[in-house]
């Protein structure tokens, strides 16, 4: 009887430690679930309008689909401000990535040394993003007449959102800094070319 | 009337005193080991109980809070849109530009003593780079070349070729270094 009470106590106590385990467990991790989901509620609330404002920039800055036409847009206008003369402009080396894609612009700038070398300078602050991948100077009879590369950037939009769990991720300090700088480009005027409305022709025969 | 303790088995069969007062140890210790796993139980069903009820209220708590997160949705969509891009533009800020170069080019430009012109240059991602220059006499060459020595891209300029004619002067062409 002694014995068979020693054994049914350790059979119990083992079986309800096991199940206290678990609830503990299980009550820390629906408690952890509750802090996630209550930081990214509040984060969603305060962050909604800001975000609004970021994503029009950061699109202008890396399009989802070719930017190579919004690059020319943009160069053409960065010209006329610079007194510039323009040819030869030409999109080549095309390279479809799935994570990023690229293309780069080619054309041919003519004028003083001054613009030409600021004309270079202010493409770094040009949206859609570019990088300066070649520059090659000749004189010419205005001055200097420059070869130029700009590789242009964009990405298609994410596909995937994450399960309402998941925790939200927050923009770092750095990205923070890299956000004032995308803020600070020049936007194109359009980010996609809009098809008119269809006016339709008037039946003649009408009442 | 005094009681009287009648035993009808033979004396043979009766316990030792021994025995008996440990059987009796046993049966007492069995009651308290059964009281102490009834109290122990009960605490523990207790604690489960009221766990589990705790437990299906945060549950219930977790799903409201899914429920008024699902109504924020598009501002989640937005801020993933965000980091998304914010993590291709950190890709692309890292990949290499001339723009530097280009600038501390421009800046010699401008500074570039009467009499020195800039002939010809390329520079590209590589790193490769070449510039030429006209230089109409020595004293405007060695402060274009002073001028160029002070560009802080370059680690070494190596001079390809340097050629004079009567008639437009020095002709000078570099290639440089860049730093690593």
């Amino acid at each position: 009887m002694f014995f068979g009470s020693i054994v049914l106590f350790a059979l119990v106590a083992n079986f309800v430690r096991g199940k206290i385990t678990s609830i503990l467990s299980e009550y820390d991790r629906q408690r952890q679930t509750t802090v996630t989901l209550t930081a990214k509620l509040n984060s969603l609330s305060v962050n909604e309008t800001r975000v609004s404002d970021f994503i029009q920039n950061l699109t202008a800055a890396l399009p989802p689909s070719n930017s190579s036409l919004l690059l020319v847009s943009q160069i053409r206008g960065l010209v006329s401000a610079n007194l510039l003369y323009i040819e030869n402009l030409k999109v080549t080396n095309l390279i479809l990535d799935q994570e990023l894609n690229h293309a780069d612009v080619g054309f041919d700038v003519e004028g003083s040394a001054a613009s030409v070398f600021s004309f270079v300078a202010q493409t770094s602050s040009l949206a859609p993003l570019n990088k300066v991948a070649r520059l090659k100077l000749t004189t010419s009879a205005s001055g200097l007449r420059a070869s130029i590369t700009l590789t242009t950037f964009w990405a298609a939009f994410p596909v995937k959102v994450p399960a309402v769990s998941d925790p939200l991720a927050e923009v770092t300090p750095d990205e923070r800094r890299l956000l004032d700088k995308i803020n600070g480009l020049s936007r194109p005027q359009f980010l996609e070319l809009v098809p008119t409305a269809e006016s339709g022709r008037e039946n003649p025969f009408g009442q | 009337m005094p009681a009287v303790n009648i035993n009808l088995l033979p004396l043979e069969l009766s316990a030792k005193s021994g025995v008996a007062k440990l059987a009796v140890l046993l049966k007492k210790l069995t009651v308290l080991l059964l009281s102490v796993f009834l109290l122990l139980g009960a605490i523990s069903l207790a604690f489960i109980i009221i766990f589990s009820a705790e437990i299906n209220s945060v549950i219930k708590a977790n799903e409201a809070l899914k429920v008024q997160i699902s109504t924020l949705e598009s501002a989640e969509q937005k801020n993933i849109l965000v980091k998304d891009r914010l993590a291709k533009i950190k890709s692309i800020e890292a990949q290499g530009d001339i723009l530097g170069v280009v600038n501390s080019l421009g800046g010699v430009s401008a500074t570039l003593p009467p009499g020195v012109s800039i002939s010809d240059s390329d520079i590209d991602i590589s790193g490769r780079t070449k510039f030429s220059f006209k230089a109409a006499d020595s004293s405007a060459l060695s402060s274009l070349l002073a001028g160029l020595i002070s560009l802080p891209d370059y680690k070494t300029l190596i001079i390809k070729t340097f050629t004079f004619a009567p008639d437009i002067g020095y002709l000078i062409t570099l290639e440089a270094v860049p730093n690593e």
